[in-house]
């Protein structure tokens, strides 16, 4: 829903009701975030409130969604006249000053009055606190006293948005004055369907408008709230955008909040980029990295590949392939593309592969992750069959599935025994790829080629990979009052930007991994180890995964004197959400791989990268 | 597949009673528009060989010559190749959905439909004249449905190697680029990343491989081709010729004799940013405000659409300025479009041909026109102009771009005594057609 938003201040006391005081208010900070209401007493300002609760009523007025407040003031039994105002211009609001009527057992109320909505009057996503611990024994929450004599609190808190697929997921944020340790879970119930996410699994994270709006507020704490579930009903769906739902957040000391708000409905792929574009907009104190990883730890790293890799499976049974032109009777070798947002490097591909020396006795499969490019793979794959006779199969996938499902699912409709993939922006040097490749398997020992790389090159003719290495490294995070180190794998290349023509790097060498960028794998040995991992977000750190399981099984990864250009993160289109889905991947396979990173490969290693430093994966 | 072109009459057809039966093979010319809807030199210069080469009578060429959508009556529903006005053995290749960044077209049909124009006809030569809305990979189709067809490529400019319309100037200031390079090209082009421009050479020249011979124009020309990673011996220097527009044409404002005033200058080409005109109305201006006035200024040129918002603003306010004064006190006259029909008219009225343009060109058709009526040329300093031109032997040079240069060179040529002569008696004669067809048949080696 779009709005204009009007200029401030503007803003209006809308009811009082002993300590509760209800309203609105915009009157926002030049920075752009959100406005805060003070409370004074006797010239004092004795409590403050960011405005985040929604007043759809005002929208159609031109202010934003989210600028309602209500607070419960920290008042003394007696009668007050309490003022309100804007922080940012002491605009004070209409109907301040106001009469507080505190009595030594007052009680807020468990909802609004009907008809509390609009501008003037009304308010019908309010949070109310109560405490659970009460309701225990009839399953009814009851509402707590202010100034409960058993002294329980909860600090502040919001949630801001919560954002549902049709398949259930749920993206809940906001912000809490209270550390993870203190809130139990979130639920969020809607008409037919109730997410809970413990709060071990949230993300806790930097909010800087929280920090600079709450008064007091404990320094160097995370309150953001970010967090991933999955309604528990099952095929439960949220309703359209524009429904309700109830978010509560329930506290460890047995109080919760509740609040109504608007759900947001997303399908999966706009669901996926969402959680991941404000995953990776978290701020943090502390090394973004580590805490990121950190953040992943409790449930949310998982929860983010589960998602994923449903939604990835979902749309991997609805893929089709087409194929142009002959099929290559028994070819050398079927080079697989997974492409993503880039059309120009299929044609790129089919001048630069096609018109090599033996070029047609290869097969080719473009297997695209975007599906807006398919019409154009296709026309291109018909334009390519004829210009340069290639055989040519698009495999079509309705959404973003990653690169392991891509040429997984790509690699099933090879009719060679050796798999090579390859990405979209690896281009031969030389018109003698197809023989230096078939050479390299016809005279190398079967150990050497059963999974092997290539030297890549920058475009500016420097050495883009010679192969790859591991490195642990250790960073610190801190949390909740406790310093912790982190592992985190690293994934380097050996001669990176180095002179093109090192003899180090020449000849066959056996390395822990090789990238994804050039692999030639049996194909045998490919479907053994099923292929590429599923379990990783979109794309990154599969190659790595693949090399390390086949390690384990005891094939080792080698480079050979095969040379093709690597025009590195030009293959596709980069979007925000990409950086997150890196972030999880490096998480998950840290946990997978660290041990046995650190343990060593049972293999020497020629040389290792350009420090010199004899690097065995750890 | 459904037909969707003309059919190619095949070499056997009836050929009309006395016509020479062409013997020595087919070419055929792949031609960047047609020269009668669009002019342009590459086009004019394919087109001159069509019609040598037809002169000729023993070899048979076929025009395929492109239209895009500047010429939509000339599409037909469903065809991609059609005839052109009746004419024998001249075809319009129907362009669309150019990819402008990679010079493709995206639509099967077209390539389907030129490979099957090829099968038809079977050239002994094909000869590009352009890929510019064929597509590069054209000529790779060329060679892969024609293995045994010799494929010549001339290059009429730098569109190969620079993306800015093939002229070699720089986008950030118009300076005069001298060489391409990864990082150069995305400096012009920041939208683009460095490895934009190194995937669109590799695809460029992976696709030019298939060519047997690539002629160049101009010397100057040749040398950028074999710097930028054509091989020198696949590369020869074929002048561009044209038919002498001035035979039997006698001068009805003939001011030949010794002591006469040479005061009058021309400027013929396109109203565009690269051609300079600017910079020649800022020298009339110069030289106005100098209180030099005893000279005159033809524009011959059309319509100023394709200059640059800033470059068309100062020619409609100098228009418009000169347009106010009193007849007796302009000196600029702006003539409108002109035609090989038109072009001894508007040679008559002038003493002195000016070439100002700001990039390097290739060649310069003018200079050869102006040459046919014994015109000497005033032209920029650099590139194909000061190939052609000798300063100070059969023409002046004057630095690119400078205005108050070209002033002094307009001032001395109008009123330098002897000079005109000097000049004009060392002219060279321009390559003629004939030149050009005998070159190219011995390219063709057929």
């Amino acid at each position: 829903m779009g709005f204009g938003v009007r200029k401030g201040p503007h803003g209006l006391i809308n009811k009082v009701e002993g300590a509760r005081v209800h309203g609105w208010a915009h009157d926002p900070p030049a920075d752009g975030s959100e406005t805060v209401v003070e409370f004074l007493l006797d010239g004092e300002v004795i409590d403050s409130k960011i405005t985040s609760l929604q007043r759809l009523a005002l929208i159609d007025k031109g202010y934003p969604p989210n600028c309602g407040f209500s607070a419960t003031l920290p008042l003394p039994p007696g009668t007050h006249t309490v003022s309100a105002r804007t922080r940012e211009s002491g605009f004070e609001l209409k109907n301040s000053p106001f009469i507080c009527t505190i009595l030594p057992s007052a009680a807020p109320p468990m909802s609004e009055p009907a008809g509390f909505d609009g501008d003037g009057d009304g308010n019908p996503a309010e949070m109310v606190l109560r405490d659970n611990s009460a309701a225990a024994g009839n399953g009814r929450a009851t509402p707590i006293e202010h100034g409960d004599p058993s002294g329980l609190i909860a600090g502040p808190s919001n949630i801001e948005a919560v954002i549902q697929t049709s398949s259930g997921a749920v993206l809940v944020i906001g912000w809490a004055v209270a550390a993870s340790a203190n809130i139990k879970n979130i639920s969020v119930t809607g008409p037919t369907g109730v997410c809970v996410v413990a709060g071990s699994e949230l993300a806790r994270s930097r909010r800087k408008d929280v920090e600079k709006a709450i008064t007091g507020a404990p320094r160097h704490k995370h309150f953001g709230l970010f967090g991933l579930g999955q309604t528990v009903q099952a095929g439960a769906q949220y309703g359209e955008a524009g429904n309700l739902c109830t978010a509560t957040i329930e506290f460890e000391n047995g109080l919760s909040r509740l609040q109504k708000l608007e759900v947001r409905s997303q399908d999966d792929t706009a669901f996926i980029e969402t959680a991941l574009n404000a995953f990776s907009a978290l701020e943090y104190h502390g090394n973004k990295t580590v805490e990121s990883v950190a953040a992943l730890d409790g449930g949310l790293g998982d929860c983010f590949i589960a998602i994923q890799s449903a939604h990835a499976k979902r749309v991997a049974r609805g893929h089709a392939c087409e194929r142009f032109g002959t099929a290559t009777t028994k070819p050398k070798a079927t080079i697989v593309v997974c492409l993503y947002g880039r059309p120009e490097y299929q044609f790129l591909q089919n001048a630069l592969f096609g018109l090599g020396r033996s070029a047609v006795e290869y097969e080719y499969i473009y297997v695209c992750n975007s599906p807006e490019l398919i019409e154009t793979l296709h026309r291109t794959a018909a334009t390519s069959c004829r210009i340069y006779g290639l055989s040519q199969s698009v495999v079509a996938l309705a959404a973003n599935t990653g690169f392991g499902v891509a040429n997984t699912i790509a690699a099933a409709y090879a009719n060679s025994d050796r798999l090579l993939f390859v990405n979209p922006d690896v281009f031969p040097r030389s018109d003698a790829w197809g023989n230096v490749h078939q050479a390299i398997l016809d005279t190398m020992p079967k150990e050497q080629t059963t999974l092997f790389g290539a030297r890549l090159f920058y475009s500016d003719g420097s050495l883009m990979h010679a192969g790859m290495h591991l490195e642990a490294d250790t960073g610190i995070s801190i949390r909740d009052d406790v310093v912790e180190r982190r592992p985190v794998l690293r994934v380097e290349h050996f001669g990176k930007g180095a002179f093109p023509d090192l003899e180090r790097y020449r000849g066959a060498r056996p390395v822990p991994a090789i990238s994804g960028a050039l692999m030639s794998i049996d194909r045998k040995w490919f479907e053994a180890l099923n292929g590429f991992a599923d379990d990783y977000v979109l794309g990154h750190y599969e190659d790595a995964d693949f090399c390390l399981r086949s390690l384990e099984r005891g094939v080792v990864p080698y480079v050979h004197d095969l040379e093709f250009w690597h025009l590195e993160g030009k293959g596709s289109t980069r979007q925000p959400w990409h950086d997150a889905a890196s972030t999880i991947n490096r998480w998950h396979f840290t946990r997978k791989w660290h041990d046995r990173v650190r343990a060593g490969f049972p293999f020497e290693l020629k040389e290792s990268g350009r420090s010199g430093k004899r690097t065995n994966g750890a | 597949m459904a037909r969707n072109r003309s059919a190619v009459a095949p070499l056997s057809a009836d050929l009309p009673v006395g016509a020479p039966r062409p013997t020595k093979g087919t070419v055929l010319l792949v031609s960047l528009f047609h020269p009668e809807l669009v002019r342009g030199g590459s086009q004019q210069v394919c087109y001159e060989l069509f019609e040598g080469l037809r002169a000729g009578g023993d070899i048979r060429p076929v025009l395929l010559a492109s239209i895009n959508s500047n010429y939509p009556a000339l599409f037909k529903s469903g065809a991609r190749i059609t005839g052109f006005d009746g004419r024998e053995d001249e075809f319009l290749f129907l362009s669309r959905s150019y990819d402008h960044m990679w010079h493709r077209v995206q639509e099967p049909l077209l390539v389907e439909t030129y490979a099957e124009f090829l099968e038809d006809l079977r050239p002994d030569v094909v000869h590009f004249h352009h890929f510019f809305t064929f597509g590069i990979d054209f000529v790779t189709l060329t060679r892969r449905v024609l293995p045994k067809a010799k494929i010549v490529f001339t290059f009429h400019e730098f569109l190969a190697i620079c993306m800015h319309h093939g002229h070699m100037i720089r986008t950030t200031d118009r300076s005069l680029c001298d060489r391409e390079s990864q990082v150069r090209c995305h400096q012009c082009f920041p939208e683009h990343a460095p490895e934009d421009f190194f995937s669109r050479k590799l695809w460029f020249q992976k696709h030019l491989e298939n060519v047997d011979v690539f002629t160049c124009p101009s010397r100057f020309m040749l040398d950028r081709y074999v710097a930028w990673g054509i091989p020198k011996a696949r590369l020869r220097c074929v002048t561009n010729g044209q038919q002498n527009y001035a035979a039997g044409h006698t001068s009805r404002h003939s001011r030949s004799g010794k002591g006469r005033k040479r005061n009058r200058f021309g400027f013929f080409g396109q109203l565009v940013d690269d051609k300079g005109v600017q910079v020649l109305l800022r020298a009339v201006d110069l030289l106005r405000a100098g209180g030099f006035t005893d000279f005159r200024v033809d524009i011959n040129a059309g319509s100023d659409r394709y200059a640059s918002e800033e470059v068309r603003s100062e020619i409609r306010t100098f228009r418009e300025a000169e347009n106010n004064r009193p007849v007796a006190e302009r000196l600029v006259f702006f003539n409108g479009e002109y035609d090989t029909c038109t072009l001894p008219g508007r040679m008559d009225r002038i003493d002195w041909c000016i070439v100002p343009s700001v990039w390097w060109e290739t060649f310069v058709l003018v200079i050869s026109e102006a040459w046919m009526f014994g015109k000497p040329v005033i032209c920029s300093n650099i590139g194909a102009m000061a190939e052609r031109v000798k300063d100070e032997v059969d023409g002046l040079l004057f630095e690119m771009g400078d205005a108050a240069a070209l002033a002094e060179t307009i001032r001395r040529a109008a009123s330098e005594e002897g000079l005109w002569d000097r000049l004009a008696g060392a002219l060279p004669a321009p390559p003629s057609r004939d030149d050009m067809v005998r070159a190219f048949r011995d390219v063709y080696a057929i």
